[in-house]
């Protein structure tokens, strides 16, 4: 491929479609819908006001936080610094979308599923330098939370992608294959259709349960519990700082249940068309609803417990489903 | 190509977008510092320079060493083995991976 060719593509597919534009608007509707269906489940309104039942409110609530005039911020916070490193989050979350084929321009390659846990991983680095990065106590304990469940929750992720991605795509461990032209067998083979329903169930829990994690949401939402440390790692972010640390937050999630949704239900495959764009789509909030749902309906952990939960159940689930794919 | 190749440009182009992005948020905003709240008492001898590289690196080691002194550690011998376990879990299902389905070894 021309080298001018390859770059145009990359670029695009980061900026426009389903990379930055994309991921962001994915994101801030996704914000809404989830307020929505937590609101419904505490007896609450939820976003209302902004736009027809509300569906702009987190539009409205980011472009006033990112345009605002002056940020008022304390001694305890290097803000510049902040906004570039969030910035890079979110941008490294929009590269990696190069490989989700929901576009002509889309990328895949041998072992890309690598690559792909390699970009994320900036975005839970941003974090923990957003809340490292202040003088500030409840930042730097927002920070330290942070940064303890990684220590967990990353190699999760990453031996569960694999997995997945090892029983779809055996071969390649193309993330793009994965998603685009996963490999099913058929009726004529019981065995192995069993045995890979059996890897997307065991990866699938213990992706969800470490996305739970690595997204703050309940019950592992100890880096922001705002009674304990005052809000964590945004407790001194203002202005364009705390839209950006929203904005990250928001792409993460609807880039991560983008393709776990995709992967846990592979047919019909992720393909350009508007048919199958709506399909991906679909998949995309029936998880997003379960997710939301099962999580809202805890309460927050202590970290101790947190690690504890995170150790004993995604981790060991995620290397018996590498050991399955195997079988596949 | 290759997963390598294509690593080091997603990178290079994820550094070069960001920068474009930050560089304009960065000029535009106006930072306003307000000064730290110490009771009263003269800022002089409390000053911590937070730009200052070396106090920067020695607080966030400080921090790092009471996140794992504080949170991680269990009191138990191993502590360091079962911190580096899920890394190493990792790294050998990587390894194992890579020479299973690249059919080196």
């Amino acid at each position: 491929m021309d080298a001018l060719a390859l770059i145009g593509r990359i670029l695009f597919t980061t900026l426009v479609y389903p990379g930055l534009v994309f991921l962001v608007v994915l994101g801030l509707l996704s914000q809404w819908y989830r307020r929505k269906l937590v609101a419904r489940l505490q007896n609450r309104v939820g976003p209302k006001y902004v736009g027809p039942v509300g569906i702009l409110q987190p539009f409205a609530d980011v472009y006033k936080l990112l345009f605002v005039k002056e940020v008022v911020t304390g001694y305890y916070t290097p803000a510049r610094f902040i906004m570039f490193i969030t910035t890079l989050g979110i941008v490294t979350l929009a590269a990696s979308t190069v490989f989700l084929p929901i576009t002509p321009y889309s990328i895949g390659v041998d072992y890309d599923v690598l690559v792909f846990i390699y970009l994320t991983l900036y975005a839970s680095i941003a974090y923990a330098i957003v809340g490292f990065g202040s003088t500030s106590p409840y930042p730097s304990f927002g920070g330290i939370r942070y940064t303890t469940m990684m220590i967990v929750f990353e190699p999760a992720v990453a031996i569960s992608l694999l997995a997945i991605v090892r029983a779809l795509a055996p071969g390649s461990l193309s993330i793009h294959e994965a998603l685009s032209s996963p490999r099913i067998p058929g009726v004529g083979n019981p065995l192995h259709a069993a045995v890979l329903v059996a890897v997307l169930l065991t990866a699938g829990v213990a992706l969800s349960i470490s996305l739970l994690s690595k997204a703050m949401m309940k019950p592992f939402d100890i880096p922001e519990a705002e009674t304990e440390v005052a809000g964590g790692y945004l407790a001194e972010l203002s202005g364009p700082t705390l839209g950006l640390s929203i904005l990250l937050h928001e792409v993460e999630l609807a880039l991560y249940v983008l393709v776990l949704s995709n992967l846990l239900i592979p047919t019909p495959p992720m393909l350009p068309g508007l048919l199958e764009v709506a399909t991906s789509l679909l998949k995309y909030f029936a998880v997003l609803t379960v997710l939301v749902v099962v999580a809202y309906s805890m309460g927050r952990v202590r970290l101790d417990q947190a690690l504890r939960t995170l150790v004993k159940v995604p981790l060991p689930l995620s290397i018996l489903s590498l050991a399955l794919s195997f079988l596949t | 190509m290759d997963a390598p190749s294509l690593m080091g440009i997603l990178t290079a182009i994820s550094i070069a977008v960001s920068l474009a992005i930050w560089i304009p948020i960065a000029l535009k905003v106006r930072v306003r510092r307000t000064e730290v709240y110490l009771s009263g008492e003269p800022q002089a001898g409390y000053r911590l320079g937070i730009t200052e590289v070396s106090w920067s690196v020695r607080r966030v080691f400080e921090k790092l060493y009471a996140a794992i002194l504080n949170y991680v550690q269990t009191g138990v011998f191993n502590d360091w083995f079962a911190i580096s376990l899920p890394y190493l879990i990792l790294l050998l299902t990587l390894l194992t991976v890579v020479t299973l389905v690249g059919g080196g070894g």
